[in-house]
């Protein structure tokens, strides 16, 4: 079979792995349960093909070509720890896997603290010390487009916080309710809370319509190009009727 | 016997015991008489209900000893003085049994409480005193008889004898001839009778096989003292007869009494019952006196049984000093009917050898007891004393004269009470299971000087108020404590009454204490015991019980703390101490602290919850029946078919109908691409693929116009992933982008990029690949060799040797993860993500000194990449317009369905105020 069959064929699988997907319009079918659990399948033989000839079989290799004991010992660690891991599937076994979960969630915990701390929560501080006086270098910006984006920034920052207050006390008029103080800026947090929510409904929405062009360009494509062009007439010549 | 367990009581009569034996077993070796006199031994061999047989007989013991002897001398006939009401005896003398006949004939008042361990010995003795056997009836007769009638007695005997006396009476008329004229020949005598008198013991004859159905070691006594009597079979016999006859052949009576032919293991056998009753003291009388009717009784009992050792010598060697009813013909009456039954042991009617005795014919006389051998009170026996010819046995000695009064007193009320008494229905079929308590406590009338206390206290004062004639059997009382194995062999003929505690027929005795009597007063009724059956109480209960309620209960302090615990062992129990203390229990607030405030926009949340909470259990009604059934939901399928035909409007179309992307509007993907176009040639490039094939769609055009950029300018890049499926899709992506510009990715792998492969540990692993990449990637993607000796990587150790790092991914954290594991080793770094995850990431791209040089979000900042840096015709470009008529149909429906929305909110009023609030007011 030439790779042109080869191409074609996985084209055409292609093809209809995705009408199956597309007929969930129809409402849960087992054509399209069919199409979910072959690609679960495929994904994860893929993801355990790719950890063993990545990870696994290379560090065990490198534990036994090491010359130096004391390296193979230390190498041997990591796999051990994993085996134990591996013990959690057994009922019996599996709290002597507590010791590598547990290191494995402690630095994973210490880890992503740390990081977040020292990559997002600083930084992102930080980043809202505008001077609305001095535009960036290079921006292009006024003084006075930067100054407004400034207080745009600093006012959507410091209003969303203040929406994330929650706290009512008595009023003086006898209801109960969030003092004026942070009722009015809240109010205005509310805003650009909402608005930063459309705008990731908005970009869950754009790459939604991304993926669906694409599949439909694909299909659209086969239908009027590989399978007008070259699956059927190559069946028909197969089939002595072209 | 005594019983171990008795108190005091019991300790002084044993002693007494042992010198009077002493003295009437003058010839008897003493090894012999030990065993039998031991308390313990028998006593442990016993059952429990033979042990409270074994308390009768103390208590009676007891009684017996403090009124002095038993057997008064044989005098004359009954005097007046003798028959004439006794003093009111002291209380402690006088058996509970006796009390409850002498108050009824008022000559015993109530008397102090006795000890609660007589009173539980004497429970069941009631029922056998209750029980007149046969043999005492005649002397019952003969002291009632018209020549000296009680002194209280209201009904003379003669008049109108009761109906069981005269059945007794009668039953002795007609008494065979047999038993006399054996009685008068010595060839007709039993063995027993007619054996050698001395001290050595008399074996026992054997029993005739297949003679009666009476059990074995009965055949024999029944055999001697009436040799006449139908022959019964042994076949008959229980089998724990046969097993006892069994261990007696076997010799194994070491332990036995003298008149047991051997002991069963079981100690509830009757062998073992019928040897445990016999006090030894009977034992010992029946070797001296063997001539007496009492003791002849338990001799002809006990004969049969004894061993050649421990038999008793009761040989009538003393006939002279019998009194002349028992001499042979004195007995005016001839032996009743044998009302045996066979296959019991209460059947045995010892009746008959009783009127042997009488009769004189089965029994040696007294004249024939040597003097030397009998006891002093025996000796003391007037025989010539006027009276003793009277019908009346001999055996009541009153009758024979020397009567001491106050000792013959028992026997007035015992006549009185007998006349008083509804006739005892002792019939054939109710013969008592313990005929040697019956005899030992009607036959025997001692002298009171010759008796020790214990043996004086055996005698029968009185005979309980038989219960009224219900044509049932005497002994029934004592059905209740007869064992199963016994109660299983009466008669089938037999009838139970309803059982009736022996404590309830029991002249009830005074208890100890007033706590004693109110718990005997207190027990509860038989079942089906009716108050006319039940006995009156006796005065002193009465008195007791009403003088109970002047003893009044202290009162007890109520508990100040009524805590009532919940939790622990003591859970339940009321009063208890706290386990914490009182200051740390929590009080009742003195006002409410915390009242909810809430707001009327918190209110309209509640209800809004409220409603939906009240939608879930609430059975909604039934939803109308479409006309048309259709498999799908029609409204899914118009929103699809409208986005279908957005997006493929364009393609079939093949005309643009929206403007491109201007690049002045993405700033951070014009950073992106200045950023890679800043860099120096031959650099080096970090490129992470960190998604999924299935979001290849939105990125791999835009990471393929990267790598088309990276390319021409001649970088190189090393491609890696932190998800499995990210590395094959990076090399793909990659050869795609090399093959547009027309480098043949198979050569140039190694050199100008290299698939590093897989980082495994997400986080933590980014974090040790920032340290020491080396040591994380060990292989590449493609080869399955060490990467880190290519050209591409050459010289790399860390990723300050990397000149750029771009990451490509779909996922927020995944970019953040990069960020803050990554970027601080200072290497510049891009990120193409798509638009879902741009609007998070974008921060991070912006301001003065922003984490990420350059950004590019989602289809547009791909076909922006295109734009800036054309290679080509775009593949972004072909799907452009489809992807805009696709958002733009979404915005439409978007904004159709809040029009539509909104217009049914205004027109109908009452979904507005059902349905969601809306605009929040805070």
């Amino acid at each position: 079979m030439s790779d042109e069959l080869l191409q074609l064929f996985g084209v055409t699988i292609s093809f209809l792995l995705s009408l199956l997907v597309f007929s969930y319009l129809l409402g849960d079918n087992p054509m399209y349960r069919m199409a979910m659990h072959l690609f679960v399948g495929v994904a994860s033989g893929y993801a355990t093909i790719v950890v063993f000839e990545a990870v696994l079989i290379p560090r065990i290799q490198n534990i036994i070509s090491n010359p130096d004991s004391t390296q193979r010992g230390l190498a041997a660690v990591p796999l051990v720890l994993g085996w134990l891991v591996l013990l959690k599937v057994s009922g019996r076994l599996a709290p002597l896997g507590n010791i590598a979960m547990g290191l494995l969630v402690g630095v994973g915990a210490a880890v992503a603290v740390g990081g977040a701390i020292t990559g997002t929560l600083f930084p992102q501080i930080a980043a809202n010390f505008l001077d609305p006086l001095q535009p960036p270098l290079g921006s292009g910006r006024t003084v006075a487009g930067w100054a407004f984006d400034v207080g745009v920034i600093l006012f959507g920052t410091v209003t969303a916080l203040l929406y994330f207050y929650y706290g009512a006390r008595r009023l003086p008029s006898g209801q109960i309710g969030r003092p004026a103080l942070i009722l009015i800026p809240a109010t205005f947090g509310q805003v650009f809370v909402t608005i930063a929510l459309a705008a990731l409904y908005a970009g869950a929405l754009a790459t939604a319509f991304a993926l669906l062009s694409e599949r439909v360009l694909f299909m659209w494509t086969f239908i009027t190009g590989d399978l007008t062009q070259t699956v059927l007439p190559t069946i028909l010549q197969n089939l002595g009727l072209g | 016997m005594a019983d171990p367990d008795a108190e005091s009581p019991g300790e002084e009569p044993r002693k007494e015991q042992t010198d009077w034996l002493g003295r009437l077993r003058g010839n008897m070796p003493a090894e012999a008489d030990e065993p039998e006199t031991s308390p313990t031994k028998g006593t442990k061999e016993t059952a429990d209900w033979l042990s409270r047989l074994h308390d009768l007989e103390d208590s009676e013991a007891d009684d017996e000893a403090e009124s002095g002897g038993w057997q008064p001398p044989p005098t004359a006939a009954l005097s007046d003085e003798a028959l004439a009401p006794p003093p009111p005896p002291e209380a402690g003398d006088v058996p509970d049994w006796l009390k409850e006949s002498a108050i009824k004939t008022g000559s015993l008042q109530p008397t102090p409480p006795a000890q609660p361990e007589e009173r539980e010995a004497e429970a069941p003795r009631v029922p056998l005193t209750e029980e007149v056997p046969d043999w005492l009836q005649p002397s019952l007769a003969a002291v009632q008889s018209p020549d000296e009638p009680p002194a209280d007695e209201e009904k003379p005997v003669e008049d109108e004898p009761p109906g069981w006396l005269q059945a007794t009476t009668l039953g002795a008329t007609p008494a065979p001839e047999a038993p006399q004229a054996a009685a008068a020949d010595d060839a007709g005598l039993p063995e027993w009778l007619s054996s050698e008198p001395g001290p050595e013991p008399e074996s026992p004859a054997p029993a005739p096989p297949g003679t009666a159905d009476l059990p074995g070691w009965l055949l024999a006594e029944s055999e001697e003292s009436e040799p006449d009597s139908t022959p019964i079979g042994t076949s008959d016999l229980p089998a724990w007869l046969l097993e006892s006859e069994d261990s007696a052949a076997a010799g194994g009576t070491a332990s036995l009494p003298d008149w047991i032919p051997g002991e069963p293991d079981d100690a509830a056998t009757p062998a073992h019952a019928a040897d445990d009753v016999i006090p030894d003291w009977l034992a010992g009388l029946t070797d001296a006196a063997p001539s007496l009717a009492g003791t002849d009784i338990l001799a002809a009992e006990e004969e049969p049984e004894t061993e050649a050792d421990d038999t008793i010598d009761y040989q009538p060697s003393a006939s002279e000093n019998l009194p002349d009813w028992l001499e042979p013909g004195s007995a005016a009456s001839a032996p009743p009917a044998a009302a045996t039954e066979p296959g019991h042991v209460g059947d045995i009617d010892f009746s008959e050898f009783l009127v042997d005795t009488e009769a004189g014919a089965a029994l040696p006389t007294a004249g024939e007891v040597t003097g030397d051998e009998l006891p002093d009170w025996l000796a003391d026996i007037d025989v010539d004393a006027p009276g003793t010819d009277t019908e009346a046995p001999a055996l009541y000695a009153a009758e024979a004269g020397g009567v001491d009064s106050g000792t013959l007193d028992w026997l007035d009320s015992l006549s009185s009470t007998a006349e008083e008494s509804p006739p005892t229905a002792l019939t054939e079929e109710s013969p008592s299971i313990f005929p040697e308590s019956e005899a030992a406590a009607a036959d025997v009338t001692p002298a009171d000087d010759d008796l020790p206390d214990w043996l004086a206290s055996v005698r029968p004062r009185d005979i309980e108020p038989a219960a009224p004639d219900t044509g049932q059997l005497q002994d029934m009382p004592l059905a209740a404590d007869m064992p199963d194995w016994l109660a299983a062999m009466r008669p089938a003929g037999l009838e139970l009454p309803d059982v009736q505690p022996p404590r309830a027929v029991v002249a009830p005795e005074e208890p100890a204490t007033a706590e004693a009597a109110s718990s005997a007063l207190d027990e509860p009724a038989p079942a089906g015991a009716s108050d006319a059956d039940s006995p009156e109480l006796p005065e002193w209960a009465l008195a007791l019980e009403e003088e109970e309620p002047a003893v009044e209960p202290a009162p007890m302090l109520q508990p100040v703390d009524d805590f009532n615990e919940t939790a622990g062992p003591l859970a339940g129990m009321r009063g208890v101490i706290r386990a914490e203390p009182s200051v740390s229990l929590p009080g009742r607030p003195g006002e409410s602290v915390a009242n909810f405030t809430v707001t009327d926009w918190q209110k309209e949340q509640a209800a809004i919850f409220h409603k939906l909470m009240r939608a879930e259990i609430e059975d909604l009604p039934e939803a109308p029946k479409r006309k048309l059934q259709l498999p799908f939901a029609v409204d899914r399928l118009l929103v699809f078919l409208a986005l279908a035909l957005a997006v493929v409007a364009p393609f079939a179309l093949e005309q643009s109908f929206f403007d491109t992307p201007n690049p002045e509007f993405y700033p951070s993907n014009r950073a992106l691409l200045q950023s890679i176009a800043d860099l120096p040639q031959n650099s080096l490039v970090l490129v992470a693929f960190d998604y999924d094939p299935g979001l290849g769609g939105e990125l791999n055009d835009g990471m393929e116009a990267l790598l088309v950029q990276l390319a021409e300018r001649g970088q190189r890049f090393a491609l890696v992933s932190t998800r499995p499926a990210g590395v094959g899709v990076a090399q793909a992506v990659a050869e795609a982008a090399l093959a547009r510009v027309e480098i043949d990715a198979a050569e140039t792998y190694g050199v100008q990029y290299v698939n590093l492969g897989l980082i495994p540990g997400g986080a933590i692993g980014l974090q040790a690949f920032a340290a020491d990449p080396v040591s994380v990637i060990d292989v590449d993607f493609i080869r399955g060799d060490s990467p880190w000796g290519m050209d591409v990587v050459a010289g790399v150790d860390s990723l300050s040797g990397f000149d750029m790092m771009v990451v490509a991914t779909d996922s927020p954290a995944v970019g953040r993860g990069w960020l803050e594991q990554v970027r601080p080793q200072g290497v510049p770094m891009a990120a193409v993500v798509t638009g879902a995850t741009q609007p998070l990431l974008q921060p991070y791209a912006e301001g003065d000194n922003p984490q990420f040089v350059g950004l590019s979000g989602g289809l547009a900042g791909a076909f922006v990449n295109d734009i800036i840096a054309p290679r080509g015709p775009s593949a972004v470009s072909r799907r452009w317009d489809s992807y805009s008529a696709g958002i733009l149909a979404a915005g439409l429906l978007l904004l159709f369905g809040n029009v539509v929305w909104m217009t049914v909110r205004l027109a109908r009023p009452e979904s507005r105020s059902e349905s969601s609030p809306g605009g929040t007011q805070l």
